[in-house]
């Protein structure tokens, strides 16, 4: 049984967006480089095991935390060409660049065996470890795989797989399950696929796999780890859940005992223990109306992403890459790298002209929250770019951005406070906190105002003065 | 659409046309739209904007606008242009004393004051009650969005007071000359009359002129609901209590409180409840709040109704409700997080 109607409180779904990414895969040449940031996923800096000018293969670990277990590898095989600090996601990290010998081999991982069956739980997490594919602590009892496709633009989960199969889709969720003992599967997808729900359910049945399956509603932000687990889990987290969790998101036990997989990761994370491949390469869908097509391209991570999308940019057309998500994501550049966690690159047209009469015209693509453009009330395919669509204007309270915060806060009423530099308990005790910067207020606001920045301000100020509370900031 | 952009940019920088700069962009920006881009995530934005936002609330006014003119004629119109004329002047001089953009609240404000008035009212009292309904109701507060009162009926209750014998004694039925005092709440109030609901739906009645084609008024409501412009809970709130508590009062005393329907459709009800009662910013911003706010106008519109003087009570109602709203906003906001670990 799917159970259905699984959301969160507020959010809003973008339907319809122009761009969408094709349902094909193309293997994308070997890049000439790859650039690595040698530092943990939590930010942290990895002293490193290389020295400038040495050869590497794939697979091979360039810089590991010697307390802890974080690693990053090599994804392409050749000459460390340089090894600098660089700047990198607004701060400044080592960064290692390899230049690559043209040889597509790589490094598989120790401790692999094709008849993982009978390998031990433990061996298991030390594979899936090592991949590169997920970091799942020992202790987890309850795992969502992600395919949600909540944002404007979202990868294609048939695609994945259309190339991997059903088949390893099971045998991966088979491998959480021996290498997590006891440990709960949950598959999170957006209720248009329920054909796809149907198929993958049937063939765990077959397997006589215990896995749960979830319709979400596909409002943004739904994946987003700390709504996603009281969404599919419930309220208190262990039981099977409400239809609609009105809780606070994320408590402690959920931090610790609960984790969120995306779907491609459960694909790498069974070559690694099948195949014993670690995780070199990522699936990105291209999107957006800046490409002339938009297929999924399989690359290496690292590979800069000028020489990965440069066949298919439309010429002429000033865009901007967007990683992920349009509404949350970073901005990047051709020089950026492909970084592991990427699902969708967005090119988006660059819009500094405004358009004549725009407050005036139907929109016949125009995307809004509202029901004031056509797009919206005849169900048209909408258009994105850059431009605000609007004039800086006083707040006048519409509450756009109170209907749509996924967490029950109030920007209009916290942002004040933060213009006036205002900065005391009164906003913790608003639950200024409890923000997970989803950024959706900002997308709403009819007077242009950029609700999510200021509220990021107020609490990094309020860090800064000691007022965050241990629960939260924990 | 180049040539046009290269003419405004012109057109600000000349040292000569400096102190108009406000009205230069102002209008620049209603033919150009904003330049501006997305500098951080979110990289692409809602098309709503305020200018779109008044020109659904002017759209949906639309049906109730055409019905005075068709109703009143000529002088429909000139008290609409009056009113525009008048308040616009006072909203272009404060944007040039101030140097910033004009708002354009003022759109809106400009079309539902001449709507609220009865059709009699001489054309230099819409000229006094629009200046001072933008000057004293939103100007001296600092303009759109720190208004705690609704502007438009900061200027009708202004004249009101000050002319009472302009505002309250001389009515017009649509299409006809003769001036009376009557008016379907008034009727009910002094002989228990119910005026028939069809004439009152149509607009067949006395009343101020925008509010008695109330068909239009109701087209142009469920316009602003819709397309999600106005919040359906303040006139969900509003309505629905006047219907309950009449409901109630007409069973319990038949005499004195005129039975639901008739209050629904008598006088400026569901005007204000749909077009002045949604006002976001004089209206609570927090949803509990709105559900107070407009039950608070339900109860204080009944009590005006019949234990009052006044015949109508929807101006006053909403006008008590918004000196009323930061503090419900207040006292909403401490029970919600009254329990919050901080």
């Amino acid at each position: 049984m799917v159970k259905q109607n699984r959301s969160i409180p507020g959010g809003y779904a973008f339907r319809r967006f122009a761009g969408r990414p094709e349902d094909t895969l193309v293997q994308a040449p070997l890049p000439s480089k790859v650039r690595l940031a040698l530092r943990s996923p939590a930010g942290q800096d990895l002293p490193s095991l290389v020295k400038s000018g040495e050869q590497v293969k794939a697979g091979q670990v360039l810089a590991r935390d010697p307390a802890g277990g974080a690693f990053v590898m090599a994804t392409l095989s050749g000459r460390i060409e340089e090894l600098k600090p660089a700047a990198w996601l607004g701060g400044k990290t080592k960064v290692a660049t390899i230049a690559g010998d043209g040889s597509a081999q790589w490094a598989p991982l120790p401790g692999h065996r094709p008849d993982w069956r009978a390998g031990e739980a433990e061996a298991l997490r030390e594979l899936i470890r090592l991949s590169g594919a997920a970091s799942l602590p020992v202790q987890t009892e309850q795992l969502v795989v992600e395919a949600v496709e909540d944002q404007p633009h979202n990868a294609d989960p048939e695609v994945l797989l259309k190339l991997w199969g059903l088949q390893a889709l099971v045998e991966g969720l088979a491998i959480l399950s021996k290498a997590f003992p006891g440990v709960r599967l949950h598959l999170a997808l957006n209720r248009r696929r329920r054909e796809l729900a149907a198929r993958i359910e049937e063939a765990a049945g077959r397997q006589g796999l215990d896995l749960r399956l979830y319709a979400l509603a596909g409002k943004y932000p739904e994946a987003h780890r700390a709504l996603l687990l009281p969404a599919v889990l419930g309220p208190g987290g262990r039981g099977a859940g409400n239809s609609r969790a009105r809780q606070r998101p994320a408590d402690g036990w959920m931090e610790k005992r609960a984790a969120v997989l995306d779907l491609q990761a459960l694909f790498h994370l069974r070559d690694a223990v099948v195949l014993g491949k670690p995780m070199l390469e990522r699936i990105v869908a291209l999107a957006g109306t800046g490409f002339t097509h938009r297929p999924h391209l399989m690359a290496r991570i690292g590979t800069p992403l000028g020489e990965l999308v440069k066949p298919y940019l439309s010429d002429g057309r000033e865009c901007r890459l967007v990683l992920n998500s349009l509404i949350a994501g970073a901005a990047a550049t051709a020089d950026s790298p492909l970084p592991a966690e990427a699902g969708v690159l967005v090119a988006v047209p660059e819009n500094r002209e405004g358009n004549f009469l725009e407050f005036a015209s139907p929109g016949f693509a125009s995307d809004s929250r509202s029901l004031t453009f056509a797009a919206g009330l005849l169900s048209l395919s909408k258009k994105a770019d850059t431009n605000l669509h609007g004039e800086h204007r006083a707040c006048i309270s519409c509450g756009f951005c109170e209907d749509v915060c996924p967490v029950r806060i109030l920007p209009h009423i916290l942002h004040r406070y933060v213009q006036k530099n205002v900065i005391d308990e009164t906003l913790v005790r608003f639950q200024i906190f409890r923000c997970i910067d989803c950024n959706l207020c900002s997308y709403v606001c009819t007077s242009k105002i950029p609700l999510a920045r200021l509220l990021r301000e107020g609490k990094e100020k309020l860090r800064k003065e000691g007022l965050e509370p241990r629960e939260v900031g924990a | 659409m180049k040539p046009l952009r290269s003419l405004f940019e012109a057109l600000t920088r000349a040292r000569l046309l400096r102190p108009f700069k406000p009205v230069i962009e102002t209008i620049g920006g209603i033919l150009l739209g904003n330049r501006e881009a997305t500098s951080e995530a979110p990289h692409i934005r809602d098309h709503i904007e305020i200018k779109r936002y008044m020109s659904v609330v002017i759209l949906a006014l639309a049906p109730a606008a055409a019905a005075a003119i068709v109703f009143y004629g000529w002088k429909a119109v000139a008290m609409i242009a009056v009113s525009y004329v008048v308040g616009g002047i006072v909203e272009v001089a404060f944007a040039l004393i101030r140097k910033k953009d004009i708002e354009e609240g003022f759109l809106v404000t400009g079309l539902i004051f001449p709507l609220i008035l009865p059709p009699t009212a001489p054309l230099w009292m819409v000229a006094v009650g629009s200046a001072f309904g933008v000057f004293f109701g939103k100007e001296v507060f600092g303009g759109t969005g720190r208004n705690i009162f609704n502007p438009a009926l900061v200027g009708r209750i202004f004249i009101t007071i000050a002319f009472p014998e302009l505002m309250s004694a001389r009515w017009q039925k649509p299409f006809s000359d003769a001036i009376t005092a009557a008016t379907p709440l008034g009727l009910f109030k002094s002989g228990r009359e119910l005026t028939p609901l069809m004439d009152l739906l149509l607009g067949q009645v006395t009343g101020s002129m925008g509010e008695i084609f109330r068909l239009g008024v109701l087209v142009g409501g469920l316009l602003l609901l819709i397309t999600r412009v106005a919040n359906w809970r303040v006139p969900l709130a509003y309505l629905g209590s006047v219907a309950l508590l009449s409901a109630i009062g007409n069973r319990l005393a038949p005499e004195l409180i005129a039975p639901p329907q008739f209050q629904l459709l008598a006088g400026g009800l569901l005007f204000g409840a749909f077009f002045m009662a949604t006002d976001p910013v004089s209206s609570p911003s927090t949803k509990a709040g709105k559900w107070v706010f407009g039950v608070g106008c339900g109860v204080v519109t009944l009590l005006i109704r019949h234990f009052s003087g006044f015949g109508e009570g929807v101006m006053f109602s909403i006008l008590f409700m918004n000196a009323f709203a930061p503090l419900i906003d207040t006292l909403v906001l401490n029970s919600k997080y009254r329990t919050a670990k901080v």
